[in-house]
């Protein structure tokens, strides 16, 4: 028990350091994320490129280079940082809430709401604007739906809440399934099943200046109101014993949450595995309290959502569906770290 | 301003229909430095009475007033600054360590985009060091005891600052040790001038303890008096419906009163 106790502080001591590590880890896989990909791209060009931005440099790369970097895997770096950082965290303020650690952001029907959202906008329009407009506004009402029929049941709402989640989830996957089911099987069905796969292909400038400041300002929230989660995560009563309203943070937690994955849907697709694997990895390096986990759960989403996507252009001649690989990945690392931590979380 | 914890009349109902009530004109009163002990059958609604002096939940009518002010006028974390709620025990999902979960009880002194900064850190010490965990304040509280897991709560809720303290069956659950260690903390918070109301399934405990007792059955306060008082054959009888012989121990150092139940052989 000693022992145990005494090895568990070495790995959690020194916050700072992890921090250091983790942003470093960061940076790099950032760069090499801008590197890599069908253009190679140096190492000193990337730096410099960028650098162009703000300084006067003198051009010694060729233009493609330049908007291959700004137009192509600037904005897709970004949506990357912040869809997996927004996941993470999301999900880690999700665990705390219901107290579960096995949930992950989409238990109340966001992504299921936004694949309904999709699959209508390519039935009906089949342009990628629209898509994404439909998708984030039928994420929020698969969620609304969800928030408001655990309402109606005046008991513990947080079991109502995951309830009310797989009911509404279910009713819009089988309304998704229908629309696949009567959608033009050339064309429109497989738009359909590719952008259920989720990728972050279609990130663009444009995108990334309507969604980022969005997500960023979810991200934000979350992360200042963090060590109230410890106090939810202890139940109900017991935070509300201890003058927390517990109705109005459990209302900001959603509201947060749901707008981030809403997003991330809308830009990237269905992208799982993220929000319940990264804050196991997050506890395992500085344990459960929310006050150390949700920054380093958003540094670590970040940098393997960024990894993966990288691995998902690069590893093959054409793009592997990022969703398929952060199930890929993600299920072994989640098997591995079940084995590891077996009595708890 | 009078200091303590008065109940005026109060009734709670689940569904808010006063015909439903759990209970209905409970009052007391309870000075500092007391300590009130709540008896009663289980399912009676000692936990929901509870639950309303430390404000988790909300009494239909009636009054509670603590230390002169009216909880209804207070704000959740107003409330939480007045009164410390001890709940049953209920252990964590996360292995949060005992020292963040001590320093949760600093939750009312915050604000909402605060964390707790070194002196909450310090006052969290302090509540560990006065129910002695000190030792255990590192540990996860997944690998606690039972005994050790209610004195945790019970430093969570001292954190708080409270001049009231409301415990749900602390000693529930523990082996006869970890009940008068328990029993001890209480005994020790209460000669330092905090109001201790608590629920217990033992009357003994109220004997040791307590200089008031309440018996909370069929929805009303039935008795209520000092426990050589209540705790008498007739009225535990009437409570428990089983045959009790209170009997007077004097015997090696021993002098107190103490309840037998009997398993149906009656007088």
């Amino acid at each position: 028990m000693d022992q145990d106790t005494k090895k568990q502080s070495k790995t959690k001591s020194n916050p700072f350091r992890l921090g250091l590590l983790l942003v470093s880890l960061l940076l790099c896989v950032a760069v090499c994320s801008l590197m890599l990909g069908r253009l190679r791209i140096h190492p000193l060009d990337v730096v410099k490129i960028l650098a162009s931005g703000l300084f006067p440099i003198e051009h010694s790369w060729p233009p493609t280079l330049e908007s291959v970097l700004f137009d192509v895997r600037l904005p897709r770096l970004f949506a990357g940082l912040l869809v997996g950082s927004g996941l993470s965290v999301s999900g880690a303020a999700f665990q705390g809430l219901f107290r579960n650690p096995l949930v992950s952001p989409h238990i109340l029907g966001v992504s299921a709401g936004a694949g309904l959202g999709a699959a209508l906008a390519i039935l009906f329009f089949g342009n990628i604007y629209m898509v994404q407009v439909f998708s984030f506004i039928f994420g929020l009402l698969a969620v609304f739906m969800t928030y408001t029929l655990s309402r109606v049941y005046r008991s513990t709402p947080i079991l109502m809440l995951v309830l009310s989640g797989i009911i509404v989830g279910a009713l819009f996957a089988a309304t998704t399934s229908l629309l696949k089911y009567i959608a033009d099987p050339v064309n429109q069905m497989p738009s359909i099943v590719f952008w259920m796969l989720g990728s972050l292909n279609n990130s663009s400038n444009r995108d990334m200046a309507i969604v980022g400041p969005i997500m960023m300002m979810g991200i934000a929230i979350l992360l200042l109101i963090r060590w109230r989660i410890n106090l939810l995560a202890m139940g109900e009563e017991d935070a509300r014993a201890l003058g927390v309203n517990t109705t109005q943070i459990r209302a900001i937690i959603i509201i947060c949450a749901t707008v981030i994955s809403a997003c991330s849907v809308s830009i990237a697709g269905i992208i799982g595995w993220i929000g319940l694997v990264i804050p196991h990895i997050g506890r395992l390096l500085v344990g459960p309290d929310n006050k150390l986990l949700l920054p380093v759960v958003t540094l670590i989403g970040a940098s393997y959502l960024v990894a993966v996507d990288t691995i998902a252009r690069s590893a093959m001649e054409s793009e592997i569906p990022i969703g398929i690989l952060t199930a890929m990945v993600g299920a072994p690392i989640f098997a591995y770290l079940l084995r590891k931590n077996r009595s708890e979380w | 301003m009078i200091a303590g914890v008065l109940a005026e009349n109060i009734v709670f109902s689940y569904n808010g229909r006063l015909g439903d009530a759990v209970f209905r004109d409970v009052s007391f009163s309870v000075g500092k430095g007391e300590i009130l002990c709540l008896l009663g059958p289980n399912g009676t609604g000692k936990s929901t009475l509870l639950k309303c002096i430390s404000s988790v939940l909300r009494p239909q009518k009636g009054r509670i007033l603590l230390n002169g002010k009216d909880v209804a006028h207070l704000k959740a974390n107003e409330t939480a600054r007045e009164v410390g709620y001890v709940p049953q025990s209920q252990m964590s999902t996360f292995p949060f360590l005992v020292k963040d979960i001590v320093v949760m009880g600093r939750a009312p002194h915050l604000g909402m985009l605060s964390s707790p900064s070194g002196d909450d850190v310090d006052i969290a010490h302090r509540a560990m060091e006065a129910v002695g965990i000190l030792g255990i304040s590192e540990r996860p509280c997944t690998q606690l005891s039972g005994g050790e897991w209610q004195l945790t709560l019970i430093a969570r809720a001292l954190a708080q600052g409270p001049r009231t303290l409301v415990l749900d069956e602390p000693t529930s659950h523990l082996d006869i040790g970890n009940q008068m260690r328990i029993l001890k903390v209480v005994k020790g918070l209460a000669e330092s001038g905090l109001v201790i109301i608590m629920a217990t399934h033992i009357p003994d405990h109220a004997f040791m303890l307590a200089n008031e007792v309440a018996i909370l059955n069929h929805g009303r306060i039935q008795y209520q008096g000092s426990p050589d008082e209540v705790i008498s054959d007739e009225n535990m009888r009437a409570t428990y419906g089983v045959e009790v012989r209170v009997v007077h121990v004097a015997d090696q150092g021993l002098d107190r009163k103490v309840c037998c139940p009997a398993l149906g052989e009656g007088r």
